[in-house]
């Protein structure tokens, strides 16, 4: 009796001082039990340990910047584009209500930079609770914690739980993620709605019965148009992955398709891209995305440039429509090739950049382990792995083929994450398994040489 | 009892730790209290505005004083948002404001999110009072077609240039068109007309680029130019061809000298008319008497003003002639004008005579007589 009048004493006055708060925990302490219902003494322990370590970290980081906050500003902001989404928010909840404004900041709330529907969402949360700026970044750490425990749940039952608490520690403790996860910006439910879009694209295929395939397939177009209100591109994205996904996961669980498709898919890729409609789509496309890449270049902070020298001259960048067969070869290439180099360490020219350092090794490990986990997902989930794939090298070119700015490279490359890290980790582990089986082999105790002597 | 048993238990009922933990967090619950009431922001409100009273047109800047001011709020008056807040301290912020249109306006103040304060009419913003002169527009209605001159009447008001005075007979249409800088083209317009009139109308004085010009319906009145007319049948325009003032024309006759190259000197006759403006009512002085060509000794030279991109006219054999001309003029400012063109000696007069153009510097200028009563 004590001890429920405390906690509703505590929850009251919490509730008080940041209703967001605790909505957001209260919602995620719900998920994280569900997610780790049915786990076993010691993987609960893990899972939990893990989930309430992220957690903290991200409150003690919010609670820094509540702190640290310039009285001057009406509230501090750990990124410079959170500022439309905490004020536009609240300008939006202020129409709504018919409160009087500001005229500049009329004009402002339905500009359409930066428009995503998630402004929407928080608009109406503030609308039921008050202004919540940090409430905000809280309630975007349950979306976005809540995403990594539902992945990790799905993983675990396709890959593995040691894959997919491996793989919940790098979603939930890279830099770059780690840092779009404590704002208030689109980043975390629009990671929360693609994990559930892959989900549904994998169910496609997976599901025992065919209404839970056909209710997959249409939370897959739902969900699509969720992303694509969140962000440019969400939908084609979705959709893409999809598309490529599943026929690639069903032809990868039947082997003779699975051959007869190495000789197939090539053939017909060739022959559509020999029609002239075809090629001046795909001309055009890149031209797009080139003349996007050059004005990424073309923005402050550290930039790198994969065009022919020419373009470059140019800065109206309509030198790029001019783009011909070899040159956009050239630039494919160089944009996957910086995709998955950039920054180099050896080119590294501050001491700011050096930062990025840490988690470019750890990039750099994923790219090593992702064709291991890739060969052995195919050969034990390979409707999930190549939905994965699929999904990540969409976003990949996407990424790539637009990006010049060394620090928004970074941040969207995150976007590939979710889906390249489960199989990063589960080609980790078959590495283990298959150094440990090779050492019984020759007669080491896998045992002894991984865990010492007990 | 004693206070804390051998299993560690308070009273023999509460864990210790259990205990501290709980008070703990019920000593946080005031604490948590008295923070917020502490750190609380205050609420903002606007206490004054000076100046309160403002003429129209001017950049202003406005002191706001208040309570709890912050550096992030802005202030608007009514709907018009200042063009930026200057915190000064939580008690007073600095304005600027251009543009307002004279009215009685709130002055409003807004935090980030909505409006935190207001002085209901605090700025009273009077429109700046300018003095407004009458020209007389000597001009055509250009371009119109038939229904349009049917509708033009002697004393009619126009819409858009003023009071039409006197009316002349439709002419085939010709408008004078800028082709380029300094370039001019009558272009004449098949099946339309040409409505020679004198439009009697009230222009503001402005000074605007170190000058002072009348302005009406934010045109600039000037010879010319062309003003919207709006008639019941609709817009028609109306071309400046010379400007007057209201005060009465009289005709005097003033003594000038043309100077130019022989052969132009020669063409002037006795009774030619200066015809620069086709246009039954534009003042049109007259040649009453001329003296016989005189060779211009080698040490005189003519200006010939250049138009731009043109090389200025040499004359080879230059001459001179001395002139009497009648003009029609007005007094105004105790100076005598003709075609709005002051009459100064030593001055210089244009004429535009049949199939020539000369300049003429003025010798003398001769007043009637007026009858003594």
């Amino acid at each position: 009796m004590t001890r429920a009048v405390l906690i509703g004493a505590v929850l009251g006055v919490s509730y008080t001082l940041s209703p967001l708060t605790v909505i957001g925990c209260a919602a995620l302490t719900a998920l994280l039990y569900w997610a780790a219902r049915d786990l076993g003494p010691r993987e609960r322990t893990w899972f939990l340990g893990v989930m309430i370590f992220a957690l903290a970290l991200r409150l003690a980081a919010i609670a820094a910047l509540f702190l640290f906050a310039d009285p001057a500003r009406p509230y501090a902001n750990f990124f410079g584009d959170e500022e439309l989404f905490k004020s536009e928010t609240v300008w939006l909840r202020n129409v709504g209500y018919g409160l009087p404004m500001s005229p500049a900041d009329l004009i402002y709330v339905f500009d359409d930079v930066g428009r995503s529907s998630y402004v929407y969402v928080l608009a109406y949360l503030q609308a039921l609770v008050g202004d919540a700026p940090y409430g905000n970044n809280v309630m975007n750490v349950a979306v976005y914690l809540g995403a990594v425990a539902i992945l990790t749940r799905y993983m675990r039952a396709v890959y593995g739980g040691v894959t997919a608490l491996a793989g919940a520690i790098v979603l939930l403790f890279v830099p770059s993620l780690f840092s779009w996860s404590i704002s208030v910006l689109k980043e975390p439910p629009y990671i929360l709605f693609a994990t559930l879009e892959l989900i549904c694209a994998a169910e496609i295929v997976r599901a025992p019965t065919w209404a839970r395939r056909i209710t997959a397939a249409a939370g897959v177009i739902f969900l699509a148009w969720v992303l694509g209100s969140l962000r440019s591109g969400g939908t084609e994205l979705a959709i893409a992955g999809t598309l490529v996904g599943v026929p690639a996961g069903l032809v990868a669980t039947r082997p003779r398709l699975f051959w007869a498709s190495l000789v197939a898919v090539p053939v017909v890729a060739a022959l559509v891209l020999m029609q002239p409609a075809v090629q001046q789509r795909v001309t055009k496309a890149l031209q797009d995305t080139a003349f996007l890449h050059w004005g990424h270049v073309a923005t402050p902070g550290y930039s790198y440039k994969v065009l022919d020298r020419r373009f470059y001259s140019d800065v109206g960048r309509r030198n790029v429509y001019t783009m011909n067969a070899p040159e956009m070869a050239r630039y494919t290439i160089r944009a996957a090739v910086a995709f998955v180099t950039v920054p180099r360490p050896s080119e590294i020219e501050s001491r700011s950049m050096l930062a990025y350092i840490p988690e470019q090794a750890l990039w750099y490990a994923i790219v090593v382990l992702l064709p291991l986990g890739v060969a052995a997902g195919l050969r034990h989930a390979p409707v999930v792995t190549c939905v994965l794939v699929a999904h990540g090298l969409v976003a990949s070119a996407m990424v790539a083929l637009t990006g010049g700015n060394i620090g928004t490279l970074i941040r969207h490359r995150g976007l590939t994450l979710p889906y390249f890290t489960w199989l990063a980790a589960f080609g980790a582990c078959a590495l283990v398994r298959w150094s440990a089986s090779r050492q019984a082999r020759i007669g080491v105790s896998p045992t002894r040489s991984i865990h010492g002597t007990r | 009892m004693a206070l804390v048993d051998d299993q560690g238990r308070l009273f023999g009922r509460w864990n210790v730790v259990d205990g501290l933990i709980g008070v703990v967090l019920l000593a946080l619950i005031p604490l948590l209290y008295g923070a917020f009431l502490l750190f609380r922001p205050s609420a903002s409100s606007l206490t004054s505005i000076e100046p309160a009273r403002v003429i129209a047109g001017n950049e202003v800047e406005f002191t706001v004083r208040g309570n709890n001011l912050r550096p992030y709020m802005r202030v608007s008056f009514g709907s018009e948002q200042g063009i930026t807040y200057l915190f000064q301290d939580a008690t007073k912020a600095v304005v600027p404001m251009r543009g307002l249109a004279p009215g009685v306006y709130d002055v409003i103040l807004y935090d980030n999110a909505q409006e935190r304060g207001r002085i209901p009419k605090g700025l009273e913003v009077v429109p700046l009072e300018r003095p407004e002169v009458q020209l007389d527009l000597i001009g055509s209605f250009t371009g119109v077609p038939d229904v349009v001159v049917k509708q033009l009447k002697q004393g009619m008001r126009v819409e858009g240039v003023g009071e039409l005075l006197r009316l002349g007979r439709p002419q085939p249409a010709s408008t004078r068109t800028v082709l380029g800088s300094g370039v001019l083209l009558d272009i004449p317009s098949s099946g339309l007309f040409n409505v020679p009139a004198v439009v009697r109308g009230t222009c503001a004085l402005v000074p605007r680029n170190g000058v002072v010009n009348c302005v009406a319906n934010d045109m600039v009145i000037m010879e010319d130019v062309v003003l919207k007319a709006t008639l019941p049948v609709g817009a028609a325009m109306f071309q400046v061809d010379q400007l007057k003032t209201s005060a009465p024309e009289e005709t005097i006759t003033a003594r000038v000298r043309f100077a130019g190259d022989r052969s132009v000197i020669e063409r002037l006759k006795e009774g030619d008319r200066d015809v620069r403006r086709q246009n039954e009512f534009a003042a049109s002085g007259t040649i009453l008497s001329l003296s016989a060509p005189r060779q211009a000794s080698t040490s005189i030279g003519v200006a010939v003003p250049a138009v731009p991109g043109v090389p200025p006219f040499a004359a080879t054999e230059l001459a001179f002639r001395d002139a009497v001309l009648r003009l029609p003029a007005q007094q105004v400012g105790g100076r005598w004008h003709y075609a709005a063109r002051s009459l100064e000696i030593g001055g210089l007069l244009g004429f535009t005579g049949p199939g020539y153009e000369l300049r003429a510097t003025i010798l003398s200028v001769d007043a009637p007589s007026r009858a003594t009563p």
